[in-house]
């Protein structure tokens, strides 16, 4: 301090004033700029919850000077060193990161600190503290899913309980669905006529619901029509439902003693483009003219060309299915329609398995369930837009009300 | 009279084929006449504008997914063609792909036009990355790495070489999801995509599927939604209001035959109702005989 | 034994693997991600047997019935000879923008699929003018609902009458969508009996066995 004290006078001695007051800003204009520019504060990182690890959330408080063009995220590995790699860069105004390692990936269970750099408009820089150490994780569970998988749980539940149930052989009820009542007469119209029965299955795959449930259906029509001698024609759209079907055909064929009748032709791969499939199956329908169609599963717009041709041929229709936007559709080209559910329930009770019918029981329970919750949820959520919700808590001697109202409203809310 | 009801009677069982070419006739003739109408922006088109508007804002890339063939392109690409004047005004960088493989060579054909019409650079404005099969499976896995799916784009460059899609791994790094679809696809972007990563995902369908979304849209899974040709035309208007287009396209050109398909439809159905009572009446004056 | 075998591997693994892509929905971490997302990486080349598969067996039924001399055998060689020269000019001259393949692809299958599908307009109003009478009151409610509906999407009708328009909105947004979740829960419900079942091998349909 002295030796600065004295160099200085020195100078001031030997120089004219200017010169003085040039070196005494030279000398403090670092710290000018180093006061001019102050850095972020309150750095925190945290590992986010709920993913596969890789990812933290860099947060920090703006500087208090102004002034920054942009803030530098920069990210040290391990837990002493100073130096670090840039991995992000925000503007001004803004106050946290998302550090998901896009170019340099964070590892997990490594750890790791982060520093905030502003950065002025004329490139001035000033860092701040590091944040506390942090480690990005892995989850066993993502908790943004949790109202879901209690759901899944609970279905499974009663599903087990159902199943159980059944294999004791207890028998349940189930009100019969009109269009699998029809299917029996429907396939003995076309015997009586001499004309073939006509299966559509679908234009999904085996491995969508819809689909499985449809070639449940089929084997009971296949069956049906292998006893009355009569033919069975079976378009396929999707080439994996295909051998399937053609499987569950010559099974039904041989269970009822017909094998020599099985004619693996009948049971076709046509096309998988929507509009080619309608013309060729509204070829065939116009050629063979079939008693009785069958369309079971997921369709598509194409639907309305296969069901009007079926129609103006004189066909009796029964058809169910999954797709909402087809079901108008159905009801108005086809004799009987299954609605949804009813589609699956029928695959599942047309095999007179005590233990496939019992799983229909399961969907019952479970909207009973969703009947009750429902309207309470809209209740709950009605008495919190009231501000209801926090007066009854209170009333119940709840310890925090605000805060459990917000908790309630967020778990009504929650997850995806 | 009872000519009248007889008559009706007969209209009531009327062919089929005179109902085609009434509707034959209702759908040609207003495209022979320059007759046009106008709809105005409804409060859906105005959401899914926002919903775009934001995803722009955002500066990160949006993704287009184009899922409709020839078949539906009348009700479907003046949707499309909006939502990439949209997206190119702004100066917004897009990611197109499909999931159909007849959507490729079209939106190859409408990129092309934009890329004449706003002096883009393939590659660093925009970039097609083709099509991939397997639509459930690569809906899901996209929300973790794009790449394993597309290797390449659809002029066979790898995506690690494309400087759009540098620092875009998966579907967390665009702003939006935008899909086009005559199918039930985006049906399966709610269940397989917005369900397991939680993006904005924005649709454009045909009519027929727009009572299947509505539900997602109140539920905000979907954030925006332009149904069928009318939702097109309402856009279209938009965006002419905004000055993003200087005059209205082929949606709103659509609104008069759509409009006087569906009064001959009205008509027909009137006449159905009226041969059915009469004939009821016819009955039962036979009956009291 | 080997029929056992045959019908017991599949059953075991659909059981295994089931279940853990069940499971993994909702675990995030990279220990059951990333075998998870292998398994959805396999289906794109399984996908190619798949078109194998339905190629095969295609081509293999139309030759029959050409050689059988069956009924209409002729619309047997259009398609083999279609399916013939796709396939001859797509691997010969690739299949990109602008090579033959292509030009067939835009000038034939397209208007074809464009024709078939326009067919729906026709089809629709010949399927409304049957379907909707007012026989029951039921069928009269939908009726009226069908009427206001469709006014409601003519802009001039919007643009005379906006009570029309905003009941149509009202028809479609609410009532519409209140039966559509009903359906849509009892669908989900239905689709995961489906898959519980098919895991569990209650169900053995989607194995090619009657139940």
């Amino acid at each position: 301090m002295r030796w600065a004290a004295t160099t200085l006078y020195k100078i001031y001695v030997r120089s004219n004033c200017q010169t003085m007051v040039f070196f005494v800003l030279l000398a403090i204009s670092p710290g000018l700029s180093a006061h001019g520019l102050a850095p972020a504060h309150n750095v925190t990182a945290q590992d986010e919850p709920d993913d596969g690890g890789g990812v933290i959330q860099v947060r920090w408080e703006i500087s208090e000077s102004g002034g920054v063009a942009r803030y530098e995220i920069i990210r040290m590995k391990g837990a002493g060193a100073t130096d670090g790699i840039v991995v992000g860069v925000r503007n001004g105004a803004q106050d946290s990161f998302l550090d998901e390692g896009d170019e340099h990936a964070i590892e997990n269970d490594v750890d790791y600190r982060y520093t905030v750099r502003a950065v002025g408009a004329d490139g001035e820089t000033a860092d701040s503290e590091p944040s506390a150490q942090v480690r990005a994780s892995a989850s066993w569970l993502d908790t943004t899913l949790a109202a879901n998988m209690v759901a899944v749980i609970v279905f499974a539940a009663m599903f087990f309980v159902l199943v159980m149930r059944g294999r004791r052989g207890k028998p349940l009820y189930i009100r019969p669905i009109d269009a699998l009542e029809a299917m029996d007469d429907a396939v003995g119209r076309a015997a009586e006529m001499g004309r073939p029965v006509f299966y559509a299955p679908g234009l999904h795959s085996v491995t969508q619901p819809a689909t499985v449930a449809s070639i449940g259906l089929l084997s009971r029509v296949a069956e049906k029509s292998a006893r009355l001698h009569t033919r069975i024609m079976v378009p396929n759209y999707d080439p994996l439902t295909w051998p399937v079907a053609q499987e569950v055909v010559r099974q039904s064929f041989i269970k009822a003693g017909r094998q020599e009748e099985y004619d693996p032709d009948d049971i076709s791969y046509l096309t998988s483009r929507s509009f080619t499939y309608a013309a060729a199956v509204a070829g065939m329908i116009v050629r063979e003219k079939p008693a009785t169609n069958f369309l079971f599963g997921h369709f598509y717009s194409e639907f309305l060309i296969l069901a009007e041709t079926g129609a103006a041929t004189g066909a009796l229709q029964i058809g169910g299915t999954d797709s909402t936007a087809q079901l108008p559709f159905f009801i108005t080209t086809c004799d009987k329609t299954m609605i949804g559910e009813e589609l699956f329930a029928a695959a599942a009770i047309v095999g007179d398995d005590p233990i496939s019918r019992s799983t229909v029981k399961a969907h019952d329970w479970f909207k009973v369930a969703l009947m009750v919750l429902i309207p309470t949820g809209i209740a709950v959520g009605m008495l919190a837009d009231f501000g209801m919700l926090e007066e009854l808590l209170h009333g119940l001697g709840v310890g925090d009300p605000a805060a459990a109202a917000s908790g309630i409203v967020e778990a009504l809310r929650g997850g995806r | 009279m009872s000519r009248i009801a007889m008559a009706l009677t007969r209209l009531s069982n009327l062919d089929r084929r005179w109902i085609f070419l009434v509707i034959l006739l209702a759908v040609a003739l207003p495209l022979l006449t320059p007759v046009e109408f106008r709809a105005s922006p409804s409060d859906e088109t105005l959401r899914f504008d926002d919903a775009l508007q934001k995803a722009i804002d955002s500066g990160k890339p949006i993704m287009v997914d184009v899922d409709f063939g020839p078949q539906t392109m009348a009700e479907l690409e003046p949707v499309l063609l909006a939502v990439m004047h949209r997206i190119f005004t702004s100066k917004t960088k897009a990611i197109f792909f499909t999931l159909s493989p007849d959507a490729t060579a079209p939106t190859r054909r409408y990129l092309a036009r934009m890329e004449k019409q706003y002096n883009l650079n393939y590659g660093e404005d925009y970039v097609f990355l083709g099509y991939a099969s397997s639509f459930a499976y690569t809906m899901y896995g996209m929300g973790t790495s794009i790449e394993t799916y597309f290797h390449s784009d659809d002029r066979g460059t790898p995506i690690r070489r494309i400087p759009i899609m540098a620092n875009v791994e998966s579907i967390k790094d665009v702003s939006a999801v935008v899909n086009i679809a005559s199918n039930a696809f985006p049906k399966f972007w709610i269940q397989y995509g917005v369900a397991a990563f939680g993006f904005d995902l924005l649709v454009g369908c045909t009519a027929v599927n727009a009572t299947d979304l509505y539900p997602y849209l109140q539920t905000g899974q979907l954030k925006g939604l332009l149904a069928g040709g009318r939702a097109g035309a309402e856009y279209e208007t938009l965006l002419v209001e905004k000055g993003v287009i200087e005059k209205t396209g082929d949606a709103t050109r659509g609104l008069a035959p759509q409009s006087l398909a569906l009064l001959s439809l009205l008509a027909l159905i009137a006449v159905g109702n009226a041969g059915y009572f009469a004939r009821k009446r016819l009955d039962k004056g036979v009956g009291a005989r | 034994m080997k029929e056992r075998l045959g019908y017991r591997v599949p059953f075991v693994l659909l059981l295994i693997l089931g279940i853990f892509m069940a499971a993994q929905y909702y675990i995030p971490h990279p220990m059951v991600q990333k075998p998870a997302q292998m398994m959805i990486q396999w289906k794109q080349p399984l996908n190619a047997f798949i078109i194998f598969l339905a190629l095969f067996g295609l081509a293999a039924m139309h030759v029959r019935k050409v050689i059988r001399k069956q009924r209409r055998w002729g619309y047997s060689v259009i398609t083999l000879t279609s399916m013939a020269l796709m396939i001859f000019v797509g691997m010969v001259w690739g299949t990109r923008h602008g090579t033959i393949f292509s030009d067939l692809f835009k000038h034939v299958i397209t208007p074809i699929e464009a024709t078939m599908f326009s067919l729906l307009a026709f089809f629709v109003a010949s399927a409304a003018f049957r379907a909707f009478r007012a026989r029951t009151v039921g069928a009269t409610v939908l009726l009226l609902s069908a009427v206001v509906v469709i006014l409601g999407l003519i802009p001039v009708v919007e643009d005379l009458c906006p009570p029309i328009a905003r009941a149509s909105d009202f028809l479609l947004k609410y009532p519409n969508t209140a039966a559509k979740r009903a359906i849509m829960i009892g669908v989900a419900l239905g689709a995961i009996s489906v898959a519980m079942k098919t895991i569990l091998g209650i169900d053995k349909t989607i194995l090619g066995r009657d139940r």
